[in-house]
């Protein structure tokens, strides 16, 4: 209502209050008692000093004006009237009034700034600095993203809680990306889009669907990444198996990226529990990653722990992103060799036999004494063998593969037509001039591979058909030279570690120990141990006596970071200070008052 | 038995309208001419005719059957002639009471005059002077002549408590009715408030211009002098029952004061420039104190 507003009585309530003293005013003309009566003996005296009217009309007309504008007064103060104080009329008129902090927490936000100082305490000191400075007329919400989204503070202007939930804001480790910010955002209550402004602060591109909508179907965006590219390693890989080679060691497979800018070195660190079993220095070239494999004798340990120590990049600056320089991993235990000789003593094979390294024989007189082939990794018969079954894992030699295999005839001194290169137990051998006394000529089955043959047939065959590894060779070690060549034991090895091999053996037979994804509170984490032991929760925990760290961190790709600040977010202008001005309440009344008095004067006057 | 009412005690009928140590008190009163009027009757005042009396008048020659004791031989001794000397004689002397009988007068007022009027006409007539009751309000009413006698001055009472004015006062109607009907002899004594629309001026000048010896009793009530009210007032005119309303200030109210005593300072002051008699009287004054002393002291009674 012109430069007022009306608090108590809208326009349409002011205008009926003041039909309602007109209609009072002009009862009270028309209805007001009319003078007492008094009695004079004549005007004749009266007449000389009387005006002519009682009251002049001006007098008239000017006191029911001021009696009209006193009711007019009152009815005004009662309408609680307040000086209206315009908004600057600028571009900061149409400025945001509602301001959403949304907080990324996953684990990325962990990354340590050139100061010592995590991503997401920084970006939870400049919020708290930013919402403490808002003008009242802006209220603030904060959504946290992790895993799921969470809203801690809603819109309003409390801003001690805003305070207690980003100092009690943690990083989320297990949560690699935040979880989308849209269904948090639009369901905030009081949220009005056109009037709201959302300012997340993470270290990630925004890949949410609800951030690439349309502006207008959305409150204005704003990213804020005030943080610096933090280079940093990251162990991509650790991995332990039993090596296949003989003698059987331990082998640690570990693999280090660098996506920062700067080439860094850094030291891999191999651990138990109690030990440092090795150390690598590693200088890996920016944007590239390293492979190191490292060999160990058999442990004891049932877990090792790779780490990066002292990662140093070129032009300054450490690792900013620790948490995902560590990973653990399990050992798988390696097992000594073993093989049983089914036989008379071989004196070749013993000789070859004595020398390798990790090897257990087993030497038994006669097949009936091999009560569990399938215990041995190799068994080794050499003579006589009845019927076609034999251990999992055997080499036939002479009669036993006749037997094995079946045999039509035997040659003498067989003229050798092929052998085959391209088998495990023959490779990088030369056995073209191995010379036979007598051999016999399998008949294997279809499937068999050939190994070594002549024109009268295959003398050694190869069957491998997922139950069973078979090697024949028809002929006796003794009515031969092989057992002569310098290639005698490398067969005998090439035999014995194609013998050990486990049709579909992954290429890393152990798991790294991290949880991956965190199973709700109360969920019984699938980490399963030696032994059947199974981990409920992130942290140390023992194996026997020893001690294991589960739930180690995942390799977290520290992306690049989102492009630039979109700069300040517009405020609402704060209203200019209020002049000293009355209260136009107290005006009113007052000026009422001298109205009433006034009249009352000239009334009586 | 008397009861009192702003200073006017009403009579009972008993003991008539005046108290009898008043009227005893009133004998030795008797009216004052200022200057002689010739009478038909002998009666105690002094007339302007000459002829057998106490008081030396004048000389006259000595004419063939005057009495020689009237001969004034101090005269002849002196100048060798024979005069006659001649007294006034003592002949009665007309009061005229021209009495305002108007609304306008209101019960005190009138009352008062009433009261006034009985005592002067019981002077004038214990000592055997005329008197004419001459009421009016809106015109002259019929005069009234009491009996030569001091006891029928009551009937100046009577007749004025039954006379009716009318509802407006004409005062210069009235004297000139009056100087046609009276002839032009005595005293004429003016009672009124003097509230009279056309003014009193003229009215009286046409008394004095009939040679009548004019004097005047302006009655007046506290009202009149002092009007206590204020404040938005219907004022009502008591002779023509027009209202009309005002606002009664202080200053209008004083206004008035102003102008009723210049009412009567005018009066006054008429009164003074042809020597005639004049008095203000309040009905808060006892009127026995106007009668005794005032109108003594204003020698219209000695």
């Amino acid at each position: 209502m012109g430069p007022f507003d009306l608090r108590a009585l809208s326009p349409g309530q002011v205008l009926a209050a003041l039909a309602v003293g007109a209609a009072v005013i002009v009862l009270h003309l028309l209805l007001r008692p009319p003078p007492r009566a008094v009695e004079v003996a004549s005007h004749h005296l009266w007449a000389q000093v009387l005006p002519r009217r009682a009251h002049p009309l001006w007098k008239e007309v000017l006191l029911v004006a001021l009696q009209v504008v006193a009711i007019v007064a009152l009815i005004l103060a009662w309408a609680d009237p307040a000086f209206r104080h315009e908004a600057p009329r600028s571009e900061e008129s149409s400025a945001p009034t509602q301001r959403v902090f949304v907080l990324d927490r996953s684990a990325s936000m962990a990354a340590l700034e050139a100061d010592g100082t995590a991503r997401l305490s920084l970006a939870a000191e400049r919020i708290e600095r930013e919402a403490e400075s808002l003008p009242e007329a802006v209220s603030f919400a904060l959504v946290l993203l992790g895993r799921e989204a969470a809203v801690p503070v809603p819109l309003g202007r409390d801003f001690a809680r805003l305070q207690l939930a980003l100092r009690h804001t943690a990083v989320e480790p297990w949560a690699p990306a935040h979880a989308p910010m849209g269904p948090a955002v639009d369901g905030l209550p009081g949220l009005e889009p056109a009037r709201a402004a959302v300012e997340v602060w993470t270290d990630s591109p925004l890949d949410d669907p609800w951030a690439g909508a349309a502006p207008s179907e959305r409150p204005r965006l704003v990213v804020r990444a005030p943080f610096t590219p933090t280079p940093s390693l990251r162990l991509d890989a650790f991995d332990l198996r039993a090596s296949a080679g003989l003698p059987a060691e331990e082998e640690a497979f570990v693999r280090v990226q660098n996506p920062s800018s700067s080439a860094a070195e850094v030291e891999v660190v191999i651990e138990d529990g109690t030990r440092v079993l090795g150390r690598s220095r590693l200088r890996i070239d920016a944007q590239q990653a390293v492979e190191r494999s490292f060999r160990f004798q058999p442990l004891d340990a049932h877990w090792l722990q790779a780490r990066l120590d002292g990662a140093r990049f070129e032009g300054g600056g450490t690792d900013g992103f620790p948490a995902d320089d560590q990973l653990s991993a399990w050992v798988e235990p390696v097992a000594p060799l073993r093989i049983a000789v089914v036989g008379p003593p071989n004196r070749y094979l013993d000789r070859v036999f004595s020398v390798l390294p990790g090897a257990t024989v087993h030497r038994l007189d006669a097949a009936t004494t091999l009560t569990d082939g399938a215990a041995y990794d190799a068994v080794f018969v050499d003579g006589s063998w009845k019927g076609a079954d034999g251990p999992p894992r055997a080499i036939f030699l002479g009669a036993a593969a006749a037997a094995v295999f079946g045999s039509s005839e035997a040659v003498h001194e067989p003229t050798l037509s092929d052998w085959n290169h391209d088998h495990p137990v023959f490779r990088s051998l030369v056995l073209g001039d191995l010379r036979l006394a007598r051999s016999r000529v399998l008949e294997g089955l279809a499937g068999d591979e050939r190994l070594l043959g002549a024109p009268d047939g295959p003398l050694a065959l190869v069957r491998d058909d997922g139950e069973v590894r078979w090697i024949g060779l028809g002929f006796d070690l003794a009515e031969s030279d092989l057992p002569l060549r310098l290639a005698f034991p490398q067969f005998v090895v090439q035999t014995l570690l194609w013998m050990r091999e486990r049709p579909g053996d992954v290429a890393r037979s152990s798991r790294p120990m991290w949880l991956g994804d965190p199973a709700p509170p109360g969920a019984v984490y699938a980490v399963d141990g030696p032994a059947g032991t199974r981990w409920t929760r992130p942290g140390p925990a023992t194996v026997g006596s020893e001690w294991v760290v589960v739930g180690a961190t995942p390799s977290v790709a520290l992306d690049p970071l989102p492009a630039g600040d979109a700069g300040p977010i517009p405020r609402p202008v704060p209203p200019p200070p209020r002049p000293e001005q009355p209260d136009p309440v107290l005006l009113l009344l007052v000026g009422a008052a001298l109205l009433l008095v006034v009249e009352v004067i000239l009334w009586l006057r | 038995m008397t009861t009192a009412t702003e200073g006017v005690r009403e009579p009972s009928e008993a003991a008539g309208p005046l108290a009898p140590d008043f009227l005893r008190r009133l004998e030795y009163l008797r009216l004052v001419a200022r200057k002689s009027h010739a009478g038909r009757f002998a009666a105690l005042q002094k007339s302007r005719k000459l002829g057998r009396g106490m008081d030396f008048a004048d000389h006259r020659p000595y004419a063939p059957g005057d009495d020689w004791k009237d001969i004034d031989w101090a005269v002849f001794g002196r100048t060798e002639r024979l005069m006659v000397r001649l007294a006034q004689e003592e002949t009665e002397l007309d009061l005229h009471l021209l009495v305002d009988v108007s609304r306008s007068m209101g019960e005190t007022k009138s009352l008062y005059v009433r009261r006034v009027s009985t005592a002067l006409a019981y002077v004038a007539l214990a000592h055997l002077d005329r008197v004419h009751l001459w009421p009016f309000g809106d015109r002259l009413l019929s005069p009234f002549t009491p009996p030569r006698h001091k006891a029928r001055a009551v009937q100046i009472w009577r007749h004025l408590a039954r006379a009716d004015g009318g509802p407006a006062t004409d005062l210069l109607g009235a004297c000139t009715s009056f100087c046609a009907l009276a002839g032009g002899r005595g005293i004429v004594l003016l009672l009124s408030d003097f509230f009279a629309p056309g003014g009193w001026r003229a009215a009286i000048d046409r008394l004095r211009h009939a040679r009548f010896e004019v004097g005047v009793v302006q009655v007046s009530d506290d009202v009149d002098a002092h009007p206590p009210v204020r404040g938005d007032v219907r004022l009502v005119d008591r002779e023509s029952g027009k209202a009309r309303r005002v606002r009664l200030t202080p200053e209008i109210v004083a206004a008035y004061e102003r102008a009723f005593v210049a009412h009567g300072e005018g009066l006054a002051a008429d009164a003074r420039a042809h020597g005639s008699f004049y008095a203000h009287a309040r009905t808060s004054m006892p009127w026995e104190s106007l009668v005794l002393e005032t109108m003594r002291t204003g020698r219209l009674l000695g």
